[in-house]
């Protein structure tokens, strides 16, 4: 691979990432209202303690300029010393890994994600490996079974888990499991319970991830196979693959050597972009589940006004994008030779 | 293009003492379509392929050469279904092999090079590496030095230098996917290959170049060819003898002098009349009036009939058999019933 072509690819999602930290930090200073009434909710707060909390968070600086804040609008004597404004700190703070205090819990916003983010990449990763797995496994029989029962009951399936909502499966795979296998009804792992060792621990946790691991599996397979299959069904009728079939190679060694690696094109990219979205959690499964993943967390941030949450949140969202995004243009060049050469 | 009615076949009576190696026999090909009836696209062919021998395919677009081909090789489309008829390879007939064994014939004994092959050759793979994978597959005993030096030594045959082997296709003009292509052909050491209208999609300079190439490896390798081509210039200079198609039956088939200087089905005239000759002063060109048909909603007699000069009553009823001419001359006309022999 080019050198130059790998770090132009890099250069971009850099530059896209400080994009992203400005409008970041802008967008949750022109949102309306006062993050320390609205946070705190306490009518009784006297003028000297909310000023007090607007110290401790670094509201009381200048955002940027000589307006004290973008809103409402307000200019003043410009007397302002650059190093002395919210953006200024904001990027410092970033800088060591930073993201700010919670208003809510008046904790780190890092460590507080940092425990969330592991929760979901556990569930997720889990979720997206079995969707992987067995959508492309489908879509690849039912492509090579084309227009046949076989890809008829595939093809069927599939739009069904694709075009199943989201809550109304989890709730469905919530009230059989439950009743039916003694699942788990929420959560991580069983509160409460010393544990007499690591692996009924570990199962203690399997036991309540498989239920949203399932739900997210199937919604994801759905997807997976329709795109494989139809790809595959499309590189098959390739001018190519009728010369692989005269070469004398068999049905299993064209599919090997000659159709999925051309097949996998499209599939890195929508993996790569599912990837990216990770990181978001799956909202609505880990809040049927009561999951303590990051999706739970950013919906319970909105609920509470919880601006640093919020912020931190979204940059790692986006910046997860981003390197989702970095990663399948590399993969996809290592793939196809007619990106490499451009 | 030489002066396809002076052009001498030398070694064109010695091909006919050869063995066959490839022989057709009544072989009958559909497709069938669900909402439709079969289309009749090869009906009752036969021909015969000797050692060293290069036959022509004419016809115009859509007269069923390329489904006779793929017929051959047992590689029709889902809708095509062989209905009748044999294709003895070496005696072996190959309609009757299973699937296995005819793989196992695929490119070691017929290689096939295919119409407008820009994208015959798989894109994310070098060239290389296609050549040497049916290398691998058919002489599964050479070691990957042994392959490699043979991938050069094709390409070097083709005029492609060896060290652009590591190449993707992207990377190769036209033309010379198109010899690499005759390259992978020839990686097995085939006793036959069939050449689908492999210069179509080139420039009349690299078409040239091509054939050039294809005529030089002919007598080289002692290859058997079926060339399939609209072009009678070709036909004229690679080929000894010439099966004429037509609506997907034979309308003639002899030895290429004969089907040059003494043609005798219509078809076959007026297909000569409308081919550019530099020996006849230009305006007496003319094309074939009307349209080759339809193969799901054939005329009742001639095939040929609607479109023929020289029709008459009976030919839009029967369908006329071949008459034998002489040993190696047949065509479908009933104009020549007397001579039958
Ligand atoms: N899958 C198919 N289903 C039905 N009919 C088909 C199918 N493929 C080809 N045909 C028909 O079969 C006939 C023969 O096609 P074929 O491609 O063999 O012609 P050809 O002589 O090679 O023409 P050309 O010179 O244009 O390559 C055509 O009339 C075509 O419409
Ligand atoms: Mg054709």
């Amino acid at each position: 691979m080019r050198a130059s072509y790998l770090l132009g690819k890099l250069a971009w999602a850099l530059f896209t990432i400080l994009f992203v930290i400005c409008l970041n930090f802008f967008l949750f200073r022109v949102l309306p209202g006062d993050p320390v009434r609205s946070g705190v909710r306490d009518p009784r707060l006297t003028q000297e303690a909310q000023q007090a909390i607007r110290e401790r968070f670094g509201l009381d600086k200048p955002v940027i300029n000589c307006f004290e804040s973008l809103n409402p609008v307000k200019s003043g004597p410009c007397l302002i010393n650059p190093f002395e404004t919210q953006f200024f700190l904001y990027v410092r703070n970033l800088l060591t890994g930073d993201l700010g205090i919670s208003y809510h819990t008046n904790r780190p916003v890092s460590t507080m994600l940092g425990e969330r983010l592991w929760n979901t990449i556990l569930l997720i990763g889990a979720g997206q490996i079995l969707a992987i797995i067995l959508g492309m496994g489908l879509g690849i029989l039912a492509a090579w079974k084309a227009r046949t029962p076989i890809d008829f009951g595939a093809l069927l399936f599939s739009l069904l888990a694709w075009s199943l909502p989201t809550f109304w499966l989890g709730i469905i795979l919530l009230f059989a499991g439950s009743r039916y296998f003694n699942l788990p009804l929420g959560g991580m792992i069983t509160p409460g319970v010393n544990f007499p060792g690591a692996w009924a621990r570990v199962s203690d946790m399997l036991r309540h991830m498989l239920l949203p691991t399932l739900t997210y599996t199937i919604v994801f397979l759905g997807e997976y196979m329709l795109i494989m299959r139809s790809t595959l069904v499309d590189v098959l009728s390739e001018d190519y693959i009728l010369t692989a079939r005269a070469k004398g190679l068999n049905h299993f060694q064209i599919l090997k050597d000659h159709a999925l690696k051309n097949a996998m094109l499209p599939m890195v990219t929508i993996i790569a972009l599912n990837l990216g979205f990770t990181v978001a959690g799956a909202v609505q499964i880990e809040t049927v589940f009561s999951w303590p993943g990051l999706g739970g967390a950013i919906f319970e941030a909105v609920g509470r006004r919880d601006y640093p949450m919020l912020q931190g949140a979204f940059l790692l969202l986006a910046v997860s994008v981003i390197f989702a995004n970095l990663g399948a243009e590399l993969l996809y060049s290592v793939l196809d030779p007619r990106i490499r050469a451009e | 293009m030489s002066d396809p009615s002076v052009s001498s076949h030398t070694h064109a009576a010695s091909v006919n003492d050869r063995p066959v190696l490839l022989d057709v026999r009544n072989l009958s090909i559909d497709y069938v379509n669900k909402d439709a009836s079969p289309a009749q696209a090869v009906r009752e062919l036969d021909f015969t392929l000797r050692a060293g021998e290069v036959l022509g395919l004419v016809g115009e677009s859509g007269c069923g050469k390329s489904t006779l081909m793929l017929g051959l090789m047992r590689l029709l489309p889902p809708a095509g279904r062989i209905v009748d008829g044999a294709v003895y390879f070496q005696g072996r007939d190959l309609l009757a092999l299973s699937e296995a064994e005819m793989e196992d014939v695929r490119w070691k004994n017929i290689s096939i090079i295919f119409q407008g092959a820009m994208n015959a050759l798989n894109p994310v793979r070098t060239i290389g590496d296609q050549i040497g994978e049916a290398i691998r597959l058919h002489m599964p005993r050479q070691d990957s030095a042994a392959v490699d030096a043979r991938i050069r030594r094709l390409l070097d045959l083709v005029g492609i230098a060896g060290n652009r082997k590591d190449q993707y296709p992207h990377q190769y003009s036209g033309g010379m996917r198109q010899r690499a292509m005759i390259a992978m052909a020839l990686a097995c050491d085939p006793q036959i290959v069939i050449a689908d209208e492999p210069t179509t999609a080139l420039d009349v300079m690299i078409q040239a170049q091509i054939l050039e190439l294809m005529g030089n490896l002919q007598k080289e390798l002692g290859l058997s060819i079926i060339f399939v081509t609209h072009d009678l210039g070709v036909v004229a200079e690679l080929c000894d003898s010439v099966l004429v198609m037509y609506g997907g039956v034979t309308a003639e088939y002899a030895d290429v002098d004969t089907i040059y200087n003494a043609p005798r089905h219509p078809y076959t005239q007026e297909l000569l009349r409308a081919f550019p000759d530099i020996t006849r002063p230009a305006g007496k060109l003319t094309s074939i009036p009307g349209y080759p048909p339809r193969l799901d909603d054939l005329p009742p007699g001639c095939r040929f009939a609607p479109r023929c000069p020289q029709v008459f009553g009976r030919c839009r009823q029967e369908m006329p058999p071949i008459y034998r001419l002489d040993d190696k001359h047949v065509a479908s006309c009933f104009l020549l019933e007397g001579e039958s022999v």
